[in-house]
């Protein structure tokens, strides 16, 4: 699938680009519910993972190696090149977060993992989710790894 | 057979037998009711297809299990006639929850 930005998530990234000013991090979240985001989405619609050492984790709202990478143009990849409906489109804006992947590990207690939320900081609101392709189970020692992305095309 | 272009995300509903989908969410039309998702590869690098992503009254993935597998309920939008779904009542209560400023798209 896709990151999807929900309606609230699109007012909060419209009055951030428009407001400008200081800009809220993001918290990257982990959800053990089965859930197919949904335009309507809210934070409360999923429900957080709880697995053993899991804790979410902060995006920060810069522009560099270790955080937001800085954007560029280039071939649509990734979901965009294969499913969103961008036929035409040969050139893309993109950053990934950091010069490395998000990654959690799990312990004793373990969770079924559907995929991931953003959620801003402050604001609380909802900024985007995807459902991955295949649930993860995680058992103890188990490895969970993604780079978030994000993009305008 | 869809004659719509639906956005990811989207809510949509079709109309399905009673015995079909059981546990389904539906309408008060008595059509099923799910959340097109448009396909690709996700940021895990695993790839599926555009589908419609059937839910039950909680706004949750409708599963069925399958000789002990456990399968999410899904169908291809071109197995069935979905259209649009304008009427937030018609949301599994649970995810009905909009901002007041916003209406749900057309």
């Amino acid at each position: 699938m896709a990151l999807l930005i929900p309606n609230e998530g699109e007012v909060q990234l419209l009055t951030d680009l428009l407001g400008g000013g200081t800009l809220e991090n993001w918290t990257l979240k982990l959800f053990q519910s089965n859930t197919t985001p949904a335009e309507t989405d809210t934070a409360a619609t999923y429900t957080e993972a709880n697995f053993t050492s899991y804790s979410a984790q902060t995006l920060t709202r810069t522009i560099s190696a270790s955080t937001w990478n800085t954007p560029a143009s280039g071939s649509p990849t990734g979901s965009w090149a294969s499913g969103l409906g961008l036929s035409g489109e040969t050139s893309v804006a993109e950053s990934p977060y950091g010069s490395s992947a998000r990654s959690w590990t799990c312990g004793t207690t373990g969770n079924t993992i559907y995929g991931y939320y953003i959620v801003g900081a402050t604001s609380t609101k909802l900024i985007g989710a995807e459902k991955f392709a295949t649930a993860r189970t995680l058992a103890n020692s188990d490895t969970l790894s993604f780079t978030p992305r994000i993009g305008l095309a | 057979m869809s004659t719509y272009s639906f956005r990811h995300g989207q809510w949509v509903s079709f109309p399905a037998p009673a015995a079909l989908h059981a546990g389904a969410h539906r309408t008060s039309k008595g059509e099923v009711v799910g959340i097109f998702s448009r396909g690709g590869k996700d940021a895990a690098g695993n790839t599926s297809p555009d589908h419609i992503a059937v839910v039950d009254p909680e706004g949750y993935n409708l599963v069925s299990s399958v000789g002990g597998i456990v399968l999410n309920v899904q169908v291809h939008p071109s197995q069935v006639s979905a259209a649009p779904l304008l009427d937030k009542r018609d949301i599994p209560e649970r995810r009905r929850e909009i901002p007041k400023s916003i209406e749900l798209k057309p």
